[in-house]
């Protein structure tokens, strides 16, 4: 219930209401762990003086368009994938972490680079107006299934694979055919032969969606992704100039609860249902040979050199990831990157 | 006032032809990627999205053709219980709500596409394919001119050509 | 002013129905009730959610579908095969009690399974089945509800337009709806027709049987199967084609606009002129369907917005007698829409709101999905919008009056009540097709 009349004194206890959107769908892990959570935890951090009412995937808008929604300020604040808006500046394919051929393990390796790559994303992110908070949640890497074995990098070849954003460039590269299904199509996709593998998301989600039901192989490791960010947290700037410096400084105790919260939930959640994958007799684990993979890091390094070329935030993104691959002790990699001690 | 309204007339009409007739390459090209899909295992990259640009500038053409042609469909009882000046009122109310919502879509859709423009802005699909979309953009205030444009049009057809439904 | 905006989700429902009742298209009644609301609730730039609602029209892959399936049912009328269908399909039902009736529900459902247009089975039945009927002196009450209740069935019989929004608002697989739909579109078939087979047996002169004279011999009827041969092609390539995979669901729709061209033009029921007419003729009913999406879409991200969801979820949950009570409400709130609204922006509207409700309450997703659309069936029929009642009245002229198709709907909007409660009680008989095909 709304109150008629201002009592408090001006200035005082002014409260802020804000819209959040998202591109997970109400009732799931990923929106009632996270986006939920944190609607809770601003509000109680704030003291009831900053509410956030959160809103689903497609619900307001389509998700694509949250970008300018926020820039606009039809909504203050989004928690969205940056892959959504690669069209605006191809830096956003990489934005959220998901780099292929990415060498990192585990979140603490994966939040170390979000928050090293934070100033070329902000900056990606001003040059629309657009306040970025940074990272949001954790999403461990994904997975690669299949109703066919491939056990080289030669069997990709003319194979039809469900991929997305970069990771369709990436198998398109290895000579699969990249085919665009919708996440609720991969199922019958799968079952019916209309592709012939497939990445969705992880073992967690995957198996949530009921695809190890028609799953014959996982193919590891997947070169696509590695582990990376599923939300990054982005704030209509007048917005986010008008909050007081405390409220402020709660989105971010907020959103880093969050992290925390979901590298725990998701991180070991995703291990234990990889386990259940692994005791399950109708699917076998390939482990490609380490040669091929080795080659295939290079066709997923040889893309990411390629995005040197498409923007200057993409090429600094690049040249900064192969630092933090050096910080991290991926020599090797981030070389290959054109990084130079 | 004839030649502007029989100018807008055509013009919708031939924006219909258009939309219309996208539906034999829209056709083609989807049995192409299957094909190639299913035989070939070579489905083409851009299939997806020249698919989608079909159907969007199809769907956003077509508009004003069928308001010309009284197709949009409306619960039209009302219609029956009115006198024919009353009527002719009602139907001229409706076709001003109909440029008000075409006001925004003319404006807030030419925001739109003047900023894809200035970005030069890429699809979002992903694909390699990777096409520029901001000219796809300009399909929305196109195709809210056009209805805009159609809306007037018929105003007039109804108080100046006894035209009615 | 504050009342106001506690009661926004309402009022917007109040406008909407005043301007449909005024005769205000829907598609812009939808979109002026969202952009007015948008404008008044939140300032001039928060209107931007018009052309987004349109961007996302004009960017969903799965909708692809939809002037395509027009286009294949629009076809298929010129080609006459419709009128062929009916006539085999009479000449075997004809000597029994209600064959005709029956002989409209079962073309009704060949109609339906070719098509994915409501309109082109209501309209194609009311100018072929019933001017029959009315010679052989049925019940008026009995025809009109037939025409009505197999003319829709292309609603719940794949491949269908209002599937292809839901699956592509809700994430419900398209190709597993087609195949549930299927199942409880054969519950319908059996349910209308033992309905006719009552009423037929029960009044003497209710739907007599054809005079031995009138009725076609063995040889007649063998020959006149051939005509059922081309549908039945065509249901294979359309429908086989998405249940084997070789093409998806918006695929499957080319599969057939491709396979009517041929089958029309190998047989000499198309050339490229009545090809043209049939283009002209569908861009229309395209371009109506397209711009209630984007209306639809405008309206529902307003409505959302200003608590619209929320209110519906906090009254589905106030709802006494837990999950069934959620389930209940939810039917309920479907059906009253469906009075007011047309299917496609149902859908658009109801879908997201009312989806998470029922799968939170633990309720299987594509289950829901196909008693939505047994639910959606009946929003053709319940007054005072229920447009498989404009089409007839299209079809028919001056010949019927219009309170008559109203009274006629009654018995088969019971009917398909009756087929929602049973795969409430039964969900088997909503999910075993997909479960098979899945399997
Ligand atoms: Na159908
Ligand atoms: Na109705």
């Amino acid at each position: 219930a709304c109150q008629p009349y201002q009592t408090i004194a001006e200035g005082e206890q002014r409260v802020y209401e804000w819209r959040m959107v998202t591109h997970q769908i109400p009732g799931t892990a990923r929106y009632e762990g996270t986006i939920r959570e944190f609607a809770k935890a601003v509000e109680e951090i704030s003291n009831g003086r900053l509410i956030i009412e959160p809103f689903g995937a497609d619900i307001l808008f389509p998700t694509n368009e949250s970008f300018d929604m926020v820039k606009n300020g039809v909504v203050e604040i989004a928690a969205v994938y940056t892959g959504f808006w690669t069209g605006k500046d191809p830096v956003f394919a990489l934005g959220g972490g998901t780099i292929p051929g990415d060498p990192i393990n585990g979140f603490e390796e994966h939040f170390y680079r979000s928050d090293q790559l934070k100033p070329i994303i902000d900056e990606a992110y001003e040059k629309h107006g657009i306040q970025n908070l940074g990272a949001f949640d954790y999403a461990p890497e994904e997975v690669l299934i299949s109703r066919v074995p491939i056990r080289s990098i030669e069997d990709f070849r003319g194979k039809n694979i469900r991929a997305a954003g970069v990771a369709s460039l990436y198998y398109s590269k290895l000579g699969a055919s990249a085919i665009s299904l919708s996440a609720p199509e991969i199922y019958t996709g799968l079952q019916l032969g209309t592709v012939e593998a497939a990445e969705f998301n992880d073992y967690l989600v995957n198996g949530e969606m009921g695809l190890d039901e028609v799953t014959k192989y996982v193919i590891e490791p997947a070169l696509h992704v590695g582990p990376s960010t599923d939300k990054e947290l982005i704030v209509n700037p007048n917005a986010w100039e008008e909050l007081p410096e405390d409220l402020k400084a709660a989105l971010y105790v907020a959103r880093d609860k969050i992290r925390y919260e979901s590298a725990i939930a998701y991180g070991v959640e995703n291990q234990k249902a990889k386990q259940e994958w692994m005791e399950n007799p109708d699917i076998e684990f390939i482990q490609l040979p380490e040669e091929d993979v080795e080659k295939m890091r290079e066709e997923a390094f040889e893309l990411l050199n390629n995005y040197k070329t498409k923007s200057e935030a993409s090429k600094e993104y690049v040249e900064e990831y192969a630092k933090v691959l050096a910080d991290l002790g991926y020599l090797e990699e981030a070389k290959i990157l054109g990084y130079e001690d | 006032m004839k030649p502007i309204i029989k100018g807008i007339d055509s013009l919708s009409s031939i924006a219909g032809k258009i939309s219309g007739y996208l539906i034999i390459p829209l056709t083609l090209v989807m049995i192409y990627t299957i094909i190639m899909r299913r035989i070939f295992s070579n489905s083409p990259d851009w299939g997806f999205e020249v698919s989608i640009f079909i159907f969007g500038i199809s769907i956003l053409l077509a508009g004003a053709d069928v308001l010309r042609l009284k197709g949009h469909v409306a619960v039209d009882i009302i219609y029956a219980h009115l006198s024919e000046r009353w009527g002719r009122i009602m139907y001229t109310f409706s076709l001003l709500i109909i440029i008000v919502v075409c006001s925004f879509l003319l404006f807030k859709g030419m925001e739109v596409a003047v900023e894809s423009t200035r970005i030069l802005e890429h699809s979002s699909h992903q694909s390699s394919f990777n096409p520029q979309i901001w000219w796809f953009k300009w399909f929305i205030p196109i195709g809210g001119l056009l209805l805009w444009l159609q809306a007037w049009a018929e105003i007039y057809k109804v108080w100046r050509e006894g035209e009615q439904e | 002013m504050m009342w106001f905006f506690e009661y926004a989700p309402i009022a917007m429902f109040v406008l909407l129905l005043v301007l449909l009742f005024l005769g205000i298209p829907i598609a812009f009644s939808l979109g002026a009730v969202g952009v007015f609301f948008a404008l008044i609730m939140w300032g001039i730039d928060s209107t931007a959610l018009l052309p987004s609602a349109v961007w996302g029209v004009m960017n969903n892959f799965t909708l692809i579908a939809i002037p395509l399936f027009i286009l294949m049912s629009v076809l298929l009328e010129k080609t006459n095969i419709i009128s062929e269908v009916f006539d085999s399909v009479y000449k075997w039902s004809g000597g029994f009690r209600g064959g005709l009736a029956i002989a409209a529900i079962i073309v009704g459902a060949i109609i339906g399974s070719i098509s994915g247009v409501v309109a082109a089975g209501v309209i194609g039945l009311g100018l072929i089945a019933l001017p029959q009927m009315m010679k052989y002196k049925y019940n008026e009450n009995l025809s009109l509800g037939s025409i009505m209740g197999g003319g829709t069935l292309g609603q719940i019989i794949p491949p269908n337009l209002n599937m292809v929004v839901y699956g592509a608002i809700t994430g419900v697989s398209v190709s597993s709806l087609f195949a549930g739909g299927l199942s409880a579109g054969f519950l319908l078939i059996f349910f209308f027709i033992v309905y006719i087979l009552i009423q037929a047996y029960r009044k003497k002169d209710a739907a007599p049987a054809l005079a031995k004279e009138d009725r076609a011999s063995f040889k007649e009827k063998v020959t006149s199967l051939k005509s059922i041969t081309l549908p039945i092609i065509l249901i294979i390539i359309v429908i086989g084609s998405i249940f084997t995979g070789v093409a998806t669901p918006t695929e499957g729709a080319a599969v057939g606009v491709l396979g009517t061209v041929l089958i029309g033009f190998g047989t000499k029921r198309l050339n490229w002129n009545k090809t043209q007419e049939a283009i002209k003729e569908s861009t229309k009913m395209t371009g109506m369907v397209g711009w209630i999406l984007i209306g639809a879409a405008t309206f529902s991200a307003v409505f959302s917005g200003v608590g619209g969801n929320q209110l519906v979820s906090d009254l589905a949950q106030a709802a006494p007698g837990g999950r069934w009570g959620v389930l209940v409400f939810s039917l309920l709130f479907i059906i009253l829409l469906g009075m007011f609204l047309e299917t496609m922006a149902l859908i658009m509207l109801a879908a997201p709101i009312i989806t998470p409700i029922i799968v939170e309450a633990g309720f299987d997703p594509l289950w829901w999905a196909v008693l939505f659309m047994v639910v959606l069936q009946m929003a053709f029929l319940t007054p005072p919008f229920g447009f498989a009642i404009f089409y007839l009245k299209s079809a028919v002229g001056d010949k019927v009056a219009i309170n008559k198709i109203y009274r006629a709907t009654l018995p088969f909007i019971a009917i398909q009540l009756l087929v929602a409660i049973t795969l409430i009680i039964f969900p088997i008989l909503a999910v075993w097709l997909p479960n098979l095909l899945n399997n």
